[in-house]
């Protein structure tokens, strides 16, 4: 039984895309020519025939594709981006959310929904429904006819499979429904992208600023492609919504950069791989001198007993750097990461909330004498892997939601940190890295907190110094047109672990310069002390005055 | 290379009869049509038009006829910037091929001479398309442009061009953004 907890991370996002006056609406119809007439895209009797129609055109910030669902598309060509959007003003792609061809129909049956749980119950059998349509929850999503901008309502699902009276989804549902006797709405599924032949797939070279929602991408690259690809020029800040990554035949992976000196900066928010291709082949791949951040916040990887997470093209050779901060993630049937060709790579991956259906390790580092760290089902763990060559971090954080845990008067989940003995303060790579919120500040000075307990005043001889057990606040210290600088500002006090099981709270206060994000993050790097446990638990919700 | 930039538009033989020129030591070095074969080579196939009412039908291709003149000229430079950067950015790929594909060596050792010249050739096939692509996008905003300001076409609600008087209705742009 898939066990999920939701973790609430304190960070504020502005999501929420205000158009320029200046932007274009466009239509996308992969069957236009069958079903209407293909044409200037313009409108949803005149649409695009293809994704490179609006995609590979100049386009301005704040442009924006609908493209129908329950369509597919195949293609021989690989897609490819020509301009920018703006931060904050993304170019946009966007599966039809406001059912805008009007071929979105209501539940016959009723169901009964819980927060959580991926499977929602019907009332009789259920009859209209099948895998691979989405739904969303009468009163968790709104349609708007005509509409000019992207439907941010990320309450949508995928349906899993449908059994009887029992319809299972990918994710758990998060929406505000509770309850029996509700109707979901039927989308048709995601369009579909689907290239057939042997060069890059969906090329992302030099173009930045985009958000892609609920599009599956298909693809069977060739030798040196992925279905995603960072190619030339690197692509900072693209967004992957309700995003289906989908491979066939002799695969590499399914998302992934082979390029030099490029840099890309990719967040997925619900995506689904489904099928990693066999031994050799998997999820990632990300080589090459220059840094790669792909965040994940929740995902659904199915690697089909064969592919591995990171694939055999896993070497990041000459500086460059792989770093996630990956949150509910779930790795169905993965096998061992491939990483062993690895010279002097550096692996930062946060992963709070994941979890594997086997015991391989799919986080591994280094050759096969190396020690794995496994990943259990029930093993809600966080891990943060270095590029040390004697092994692996062997310290483990668990999550727990559970009452007796928690801070009074404090946030819903807390983390229960087992420190190892090979952590040491003197170097980023023996240290444990507790937690990274990002947060947007102005420019006014307010005191960070973070609350601690030890579980036993046993458990310590010694207490950890401020170069043990920090927090610090890494933030813009320029007003701007200057040359850009950030600051890191550390906490100096400490805590009494072996003299209190209280909680208490470590501060620092920080001011930025401009307004901006403000990167929140806490470290631990005391080695456990022999005979004695070390354990300690935090409260994850953070209290800023 | 500075003349690529100055004057992105490569002239029409060069999108109909070449391949992008490559920066080579510092001077453009053209390369022959047929000297690589790609499985899926992306470059631009354009038919370029030769009059004004050609250009006036091929700006419909970006739908660059219902942007408003002031979104075109900002497109226009962000577009050329982007270009330019693009350009910069790609110069090792283009000016050290065997840097490239050393790169590429250790990236993937389980491959052959010949796969490891593969992948080269599609990287810079990838590049030439970029750039082509842009430079016809630009061209063709820039021709937009000029022909507004001639007044072969009109756009409702902005000031005519040179020519002033009324233009046949299929040459009227009505803007969306």
């Amino acid at each position: 039984m898939k066990i999920w907890l939701t973790i609430p991370v304190f960070f504020l996002t502005f999501l929420v895309f205000a158009p320029k006056a200046e932007a274009t609406t466009y239509y996308v119809n992969f069957d236009c020519a069958t079903t209407t007439t293909c044409g200037n895209g313009l409108a949803t009797t005149t649409a695009f025939s293809g994704l490179e129609e609006f995609m590979e055109a100049a386009r301005s910030a704040g442009d924006i594709a609908f493209v129908r669902r329950g369509v597919g598309s195949t293609t021989s060509a690989t897609l490819d981006a020509t301009s920018d959007g703006n931060t904050g003003n993304p170019i946009i792609v966007s599966a039809d959310y406001d059912n805008l061809w009007s071929d979105f129909a209501t539940t016959t049956q009723t169901y009964t929904v819980a927060a959580g749980s991926t499977t929602f119950t019907a009332n009789a059998s259920i009859s209209d429904l099948s895998a691979g349509q989405w739904i969303y929850v009468a009163g968790d999503c709104f349609e708007t006819y005509n509409s000019t901008t992207m439907n941010t309502c990320a309450e949508a699902y995928e349906v899993k499979s449908v059994s009887g009276t029992t319809l299972t989804l990918y994710f758990p549902y998060a929406g505000s429904q509770t309850g029996a006797g509700l109707s979901l709405r039927i989308m048709p599924s995601a369009p579909y992208w689907n290239q057939t032949q042997s060069s890059s797939c969906f090329l992302l070279a030099g173009d930045d600023n985009w958000y892609m929602k609920g599009i599956r991408f298909g693809c069977t690259p060739g030798v040196s492609g992925n279905v995603i690809q960072g190619g030339s020029g690197g692509s900072k800040n693209w967004t992957f919504e309700h995003t289906i990554v989908s491979q066939a035949g002799t695969a590499r992976n399914a998302v992934g950069k082979t390029t030099a000196n490029t840099g890309v900066e990719w967040l997925f928010k619900y995506l689904r791989v489904n099928p990693v291709a066999g031994a050799g082949f998997g999820v990632f791949a990300f080589t090459s001198v220059g840094p790669s951040v792909v965040n994940i916040e929740n995902g659904y990887v199915y690697c089909g007993g064969a592919g591995p997470i990171f694939s055999g093209g896993g070497s990041i050779a000459g500086g460059g750097y792989f770093k996630g901060n990956w949150k509910n993630v779930y790795f169905d049937s993965c096998a061992a990461t491939d990483v062993s060709s690895i010279l002097t790579d550096m692996y930062e991956i946060n992963c709070v909330n994941c979890v594997s259906t086997t015991t391989l390790n799919i986080f591994q580092k280094g050759n096969a004498a190396t020690t794995p760290l496994p990943v259990s089902l029930s093993n809600f763990s966080y891990q943060y892997l270095s590029s040390l060559t004697n092994g692996v971090a062997t310290s483990t954080i668990q999550s727990t939601t559970t009452a007796s845990f928690l801070r009074p008067g404090g946030g819903p989940t807390v983390l229960k940190v087992l420190p190892s003995n090979i952590l040491n303060p003197i170097s980023k790579e023996y240290t444990l890295k507790l937690f990274e919120y990002p947060i947007y500040a102005d420019t006014s000075s307010k005191q960070y907190n973070v609350y601690f307990t030890s579980t036993s005043t046993a458990a310590w001889t010694a207490n950890p110094t401020a170069r043990e057990l920090w927090i610090e606040c890494d933030y813009w210290s320029h007003a701007g047109g200057a040359t850009p600088a950030r600051f890191v500002k550390a906490s100096t006090g400490t805590l009494n672990f072996s003299g209190s099981t209280a909680w208490a709270n470590l501060s620092v206060s920080c001011q930025p310069a401009q307004s901006g994000i403000l990167y929140l993050r806490g470290y631990y790097a005391k080695p456990k002390e022999s005979g004695k446990m070390n354990e300690f638990y935090l409260d994850q919700t953070p209290v800023i005055i | 290379m500075d003349d690529l930039l100055k004057n992105p538009i490569i002239k029409t033989a060069a999108i109909a009869g070449m391949t992008l020129a490559v920066i080579g030591g510092g001077t453009l070095v053209l390369l022959p049509d047929e000297k690589i074969k790609l499985d899926n080579p992306q470059v631009v196939e354009w038919e370029k038009p030769t009059t004004d009412a050609e250009w006036a039908e091929d700006v419909k291709k970006e739908n660059f006829d219902i942007k408003s003149t002031a979104v075109l000229e900002e497109m226009v430079l962000l577009h050329k910037e982007k270009l330019e950067r693009f350009i910069n950015g790609s110069r090792e790929t283009l000016e050290c091929e065997e840097c490239i594909k050393y790169e590429i060596e250790s990236t993937y050792p389980e491959l052959n001479e010949s796969e490891f010249e593969d992948i080269y050739r599609i990287r810079v096939a990838e590049i030439r398309g970029e750039i082509e692509k842009l430079q016809q996008s630009i061209e063709r905003m820039e021709k937009e442009l000029e022909l507004r300001r001639k007044g072969f076409v009109q756009v409702e609600g902005e000031p005519k061009g040179f020519l002033e008087g009324d233009v046949p209705e299929n040459r009227v742009r009505y803007t969306k953004d």
